[in-house]
């Protein structure tokens, strides 16, 4: 509970990779045994390169979080869970060396914000077990919350504003959704999906898509099932102004 | 000997030249393409691609061989996804031709473009191939062709050794030809490539894969359809 909260930037590698080239590789004199070396070298090569270019991907895409470093360095996983279940006595937040009683959710989250810096996106990847009946979890999944993007038009000082007010906050939200979206989908009795189709949806400012099954819609959200049988709740385009029973504010009050 | 020597080297350099035909630039599609109200346009796409995997750069026999035996699972997996929406291009091509204005007549089958005659226009962004036969068979003012040439999973090589993730791709260009004149009055290179999600070797499914190649198919279609919406 006292670990930080894992932020990332939000990072693509469409255009990762080291290209194609010819390669001749010298024997030595050693015939097929000096080929088999020099093709190990070159793996061993190509992999460092193509590793070392991830790595610098991910490095650059984490840049964003820079101006919210501060806020990020004292923003611990117990109070980000505690702001999020802090109304619910039905699921209190369990200590390590609590001896829980009924269902206990195992919740590994990450947060990535976009490139754009308007939204966040929550992985949360958990697993429920039943206190009595031991160690296998009953459940397990991937839940992935996307957030509306803020309008706001300086999103760094938006994020920033009160000591990351909402920053802390809108976390929160997403995590609790998430948790909400597993205590559904847990306890749900399996219905027949619709067939999959590619879902449109707002990550920040751009359309993103994903190939999924759909679960529910309600408040110009989705809820759907990607082929990797993550669960995903998408913001799609708003057609119309939302509703006033979709006016509840995304974040969490602090 | 000299004439012998010639005679050789003309042969090379004709044979270099015939194998080096440069790549059609792109055309932007203006708006005075669509002024023409009630043009009749042709609606045609050449034979869709086998869903399939590609390595490019895996240049010689053996390292052909070697790059399809590790990657042997996922091109059995690549050739079960499906193509649909590729497939209802055609359709949905026709569909915003018509709110253009246009006439959309629908080709039904596959348009074999290598078996047209060479075209000898000389006029700017003339068309590599010559479309009057279809012009004539089917009374139109212009032709919209789909061309797509690889459509599946690509993983770049460098001889034995992959230098990329695989990725999901749509390769091809989409253009449209003025039947007057046989000219490009738009030319759109494809080359949509999308990269799993976190981790890619997943097999026997390869979920995040499959969506990559979903999402390729997706940024094709858009590609093709946004800028006649436009």
């Amino acid at each position: 509970m006292q670990q930080k909260v894992e932020f990332r930037g939000q990072v693509s590698f469409d255009k990762a990779g080291t290209g194609t080239g010819a390669m001749v590789y010298p024997t030595n004199g050693l015939g097929l045994a000096g080929l088999l070396v020099g093709i190990a070298t070159h793996a061993t090569i190509s992999n460092s390169a193509r590793n070392g270019q991830k790595s610098e991907i991910e490095k650059e895409a984490d840049k964003v979080l820079q101006p919210f470093q501060g806020t990020l360095d004292g923003f611990q996983q117990g109070e980000m869970a505690g702001l999020a279940l802090l109304d619910d006595a039905s699921m209190p937040l369990l200590t390590d060396n609590a001896s829980p009683v009924g269902m206990v959710i195992v919740s590994a989250p990450v947060f990535y914000m976009t490139q754009d810096r308007s939204a966040l996106i929550l992985d949360n990847t958990v697993s429920v077990f039943n206190a009595e009946r031991g160690e296998k979890p009953v459940y397990q999944n991937t839940v992935r919350v996307v957030s509306r993007a803020s309008e706001a038009a300086d999103l760094v000082a938006y994020w920033q504003q009160e000591e990351g007010r909402a920053l802390r906050s809108e976390s929160a939200a997403l995590f609790r959704q998430s948790v909400d979206i597993v205590r559904q989908q847990a306890l749900a009795t399996t219905t027949e999906a619709a067939a999959a189709r590619t879902f449109r949806y707002q990550e920040g400012k751009k359309e993103a898509m994903e190939r999924a099954q759909l679960l529910s819609e309600h408040c110009d959200r989705a809820l759907v099932k990607n082929l990797r049988g993550w669960l995903m709740s998408i913001p799609l385009k708003r057609q119309a102004a939302p509703g006033p029973e979709c006016e509840a504010p995304e974040q969490v009050a602090l | 000997m000299k004439f012998r020597f010639g005679f050789v080297a003309a042969t090379a350099l004709a044979v270099l030249t015939g194998c080096a035909t440069p790549p059609q630039n792109p055309v932007a599609l203006s708006s005075s393409v669509f002024v023409e109200q009630g043009a009749r346009v042709g609606v045609a796409m050449t034979k869709l691609p086998k869903v399939d995997t590609s390595f490019p750069g895996a240049g010689c026999l053996l390292c052909a061989a070697a790059a399809s035996v590790a990657n042997s699972s996922l091109t059995t997996h690549t050739q079960t996804l499906p193509a649909d929406d590729l497939v209802r291009l055609k359709a949905d091509v026709a569909a915003a031709l018509a709110k253009k204005g246009m006439v959309p007549v629908v080709i039904d089958g596959d348009l074999n473009v290598d078996d047209l005659p060479k075209s000898s226009s000389t006029v700017p962004n003339a068309a590599r191939k010559d479309f009057s036969s279809i012009k004539a068979k089917y009374q139109l003012d212009k032709l919209l062709v789909v061309e797509l040439s690889q459509v599946g999973i690509v993983r770049t090589y460098s001889a034995y050794i992959p230098t990329s993730d695989p990725k999901g791709t749509v390769t091809g260009s989409s253009y449209i030809v003025n039947l007057k004149d046989n000219s490009y009055e738009w030319y759109l290179p494809l080359a949509a490539q999308k990269s799993a999600q976190g981790a890619w070797d997943e097999a026997p499914k390869f979920p995040g894969l499959s969506n990559a190649y979903f999402l390729a198919v997706e940024e094709a279609r858009d590609a093709i359809l946004l800028p006649l919406a436009n």
